[in-house]
């Protein structure tokens, strides 16, 4: 059997799963090949390691060829650039071609960028009503116009975009009326003083900062990773309490007051924390003590620091058991890197004692494995 | 529900009967709506797939019935096992089995053999042995193609 046999239609799905730029290059197969790749769905074009030369081609190729492109949508358009690569207009142009084009999913990224953020977008982008998700990265910057509606939007992500001002997200935000996937990743100077985000759809949300004054007001948030340092979670923690998945990124002795007592999520079922520094074993018997229907409890460690400070340093056993450790709690995940402090051993054994009793799932790392 | 309504047969291009569950078989969007369609008894001719391959796709089907994605090791299982189901078919097994998902409408075994194709053809070289392609190009022809995207041809 030859692949004649196969439809163009399957032809394309077959290509779809090629680099776009293999894809492109089946031009020269055969007649029957000649246009196929220009019914391709998805369109991703990746220069950041492109010498001057090769930059050129691909801005003549998609100049000459995005205009032409025959897939009535595109499903998705991906690039990613260096600094000075291409013009702000040029983008601009590509991007305009894949809105008018049904676009469902952009993402740019801009890396190794040392200039000033540029506006890449028309103004079309913003009321672009296929958009299903649109993924932003670097020196990129955003003009939200007034007339903003993106009502398909379901995925956003913004990593250390720059905004015009202090409205543009707010108002991207608060006319996306379905969003339900938000990530921000703030970069230090990205022209807003605070981020309040008041998204009722929201189920997930991704935010790192280090800005003091962010808020954030998300109903039903159903699952949350905050990658944000004492003191600036302590604003944050108190609006996420009902999530029922939470991941947190920086979890040390610092934050202790912040994760004690006033710790309380009842509809926590899966927690997983990224420990970095110095922390007290007792911190994380404090945070189980609220969680009645945790499940679920994954811990990270990143080993010794350069300064060899950081791992567990302190450890009394707790006179109480906290109440999901003897009724929901079906799983513990140790993994990263031990320092070696005697406090590990101790905590380690505790825990097993009750994995034995309850039948726990207890999944270690090999470093952990060590310690029994 | 008794034993038997549980069960459905498939019938093959060259008339080799297949008993499955039912839950098998309904990850075919074109069987779910045979089923439907209530004029159909408990046996479903299938007339674009040959017995050899309706075998490989009912394999793949009680595969993923079983394993019903709890848990990051059964969907790491699974796309080991999917890898492996792939990795020795011939040139023909894949294209017949691209022709069988299409027909059949199952979504995740279309992507399967599709991707497993684009796995095998890296280099043009690839395509023109593995998919057997004729060049019926002109050199001249040819030149005008790479010089109009000369960015795909740039290594």
């Amino acid at each position: 059997m030859g692949i004649s046999e196969l439809s163009d239609e399957l032809l394309i799905k077959i290509l779809s799963f090629l680099p776009t730029k293999d894809a492109v290059s089946t031009s020269i197969l055969s007649k029957q090949w000649e246009f196929l790749w220009m019914w391709l769905p998805k369109l991703e074009y990746t220069s950041r390691y492109y010498l001057e030369s090769t930059c050129e081609r691909l801005k003549c190729f998609l100049d000459r060829n995005l205009p032409l492109h025959r897939a009535p949508v595109i499903e998705s358009f991906h690039l990613e650039f260096g600094a000075k690569q291409f013009k702000p207009e040029d983008i601009k142009l590509w991007v305009l071609t894949a809105v008018s084009r049904n676009v469902r999913e952009l993402e740019i990224s801009q890396i190794y960028s040392l200039s000033l953020p540029n506006n890449i977008f028309p103004s079309s982008l913003y009321t672009c009503k296929t958009l299903v998700t649109l993924k932003l990265n670097g020196d990129i910057l955003m003009d939200v116009p007034r007339m903003v509606c993106l009502p398909c939007l379901i995925t956003l992500r913004l990593v250390r975009v720059t905004y015009l001002n202090e409205d543009s997200l707010q108002r991207l935000l608060s006319n996306c009326s379905v969003l339900k996937d938000l990530s921000v990743e703030r970069g230090l100077f990205d022209n807003w003083r605070k981020f309040i985000a008041i998204v009722p759809s929201l189920k997930r949300l991704n935010f790192r900062t280090a800005h003091d004054l962010d808020e954030i007001n998300m109903p039903k948030l159903s699952e949350a990773s905050l990658d944000v340092s004492y003191p600036y979670i302590e604003k944050l923690i108190g609006s996420i309490t009902s999530v029922k998945r939470l991941t947190l990124w920086q979890v040390d002795y610092s934050s202790e007051g912040v994760y004690g007592d006033s710790f309380v999520f009842n509809q926590l079922v899966h927690l997983k924390l990224h420990i970095r520094k110095r922390y007290s074993a007792n911190l994380l018997v404090w945070m189980l003590k609220e969680l009645p229907k945790l499940r679920v409890l994954d811990l990270q460690l990143y080993g010794k620091d350069v300064y060899g400070t950081n791992g567990v340093v302190f450890w009394n056993q707790p006179s109480t058991v906290p109440e999901c450790m003897l009724s929901s709690l079906q799983t513990f995940k140790f993994s990263g890197y031990l320092v070696g402090r005697p406090e590990e051993r101790d905590l380690m054994i505790w825990v097993c004692s009750f994995a034995c009793r309850r039948r726990l799932r207890l999944r270690l790392a090999s470093d952990w494995c060590s310690l029994l | 529900m008794s034993k038997s309504e549980k069960k459905i047969v498939l019938k093959s291009l060259d008339n080799e009967a297949f008993e499955v569950e039912k839950a098998v078989a309904l990850q075919s969007q074109t069987i779910w709506v045979m089923c439907e369609d209530k004029c159909v008894g408990n046996e479903i001719p299938l007339e674009n797939v040959t017995g050899q391959i309706l075998a490989k796709v009912i394999d793949y089907c009680k595969k993923h019935a079983v394993v019903d994605g709890d848990g990051d090791e059964s969907s790491e299982e699974l796309k080991n096992w999917d890898t492996e189901f792939t990795k020795n078919m011939d040139q023909s097994t894949l294209f017949n089995m691209i022709l069988a998902a299409n027909y059949l409408n199952i979504k995740s075994l279309l992507n399967l053999t599709c991707q497993a194709v684009a796995d095998k053809t890296k280099t043009i070289d690839e395509f023109h042995t593995f998919l057997n392609i004729e060049n019926n190009f002109t050199p001249e022809e040819e030149a005008q193609i790479c010089q109009e995207n000369l960015w795909a041809f740039d290594d």
